[in-house]
């Protein structure tokens, strides 16, 4: 089957994409029944599918030929350049000393 | 509705959780004790929010966290443990999670954190999508 997040042919045996690792099943939130990433209707009680949230998050088709793979922090990255606001700029002020919640709230956003 | 697997050793403390989330308006779909089954619940339920505890049984939430957010980029993970050593927290946000909330929980203050999460998240998720 064809993977949602890379496009790359995989063997139908397959349980994640060889090129990207995106997993190549969808488990219907309605029934468990297990579909193929790629069906949009479910196989066991026929309630549509949502879209994979992995088919959706990667904001740059790969170039032709090539595989594209972002890490969590390479994906933060790109978000603080692009939307800087969904991605707090804040560091933890140096020492050893123990954080606090407030430090976390300032560090992650948030906070109350 | 929202949903979130939390996971956590101490069944007291998932329980508090549980709670916790309900106010935040979001179900609790599943849970468990250790770091190892972090990514086959999570692909089972894609939730809109996990909660990872870090010291547990089998793998740490640090390194479940990790893997989770390699696989899966736009999990949205809260920690919640009671470390509060800067390099945990350095980790866990180089791995990418969402927060970082303090055991023992301020409930006004975990609750407007899960929110927050929560409306970041809005949809994006396949969860909020259902």
């Amino acid at each position: 089957m064809t993977c949602p997040r890379c496009d790359r042919a995989n063997a139908d045996r397959r349980r994640y994409c060889g090129g990207c690792g995106a997993s190549l099943e969808h488990t219907c939130g309605a029934c468990d029944f297990v579909n193929r990433a790629d069906d949009r209707f479910c196989g066991g009680c026929g309630d549509g599918l949502p879209e994979l949230a992995h088919a959706r998050v990667i904001a740059a088709p790969a170039p032709s030929g090539s595989e594209l793979r972002i890490s969590a922090a390479d994906l933060r990255a790109l978000l603080a350049d692009i939307a800087p606001e969904v991605v707090p700029q804040h560091e933890l002020t140096p020492g050893t000393g123990a954080v606090n919640q407030d430090d976390l709230d300032r560090l992650f956003g948030g906070a109350v | 509705m929202a949903s979130a697997i939390v996971v956590d050793d101490s069944p007291i403390m998932r329980m508090q959780l549980r709670n916790l989330l309900a106010q935040a308006g979001c179900q609790v779909v599943g849970e468990a004790a250790s770091g190892d089954e972090v990514l086959a619940l999570y692909e089972r339920h894609r939730p809109d929010l996990v909660t990872l505890d870090i010291v547990m049984p089998g793998k740490d939430g640090v390194t479940a966290a990790t893997e989770l957010l390699a696989r899966h980029p736009s999990a949205a993970v809260v920690m919640c443990t009671s470390l509060t050593t800067r390099d945990k927290v350095v980790a866990c946000q180089k791995a990418g999670v969402s927060h970082y909330l303090l055991k023992p929980f301020q409930p006004e203050r975990a609750v407007a954190v899960f929110r927050h999460v929560l409306s970041r998240g809005a949809g994006v998720s396949a969860g909020a999508a259902r």
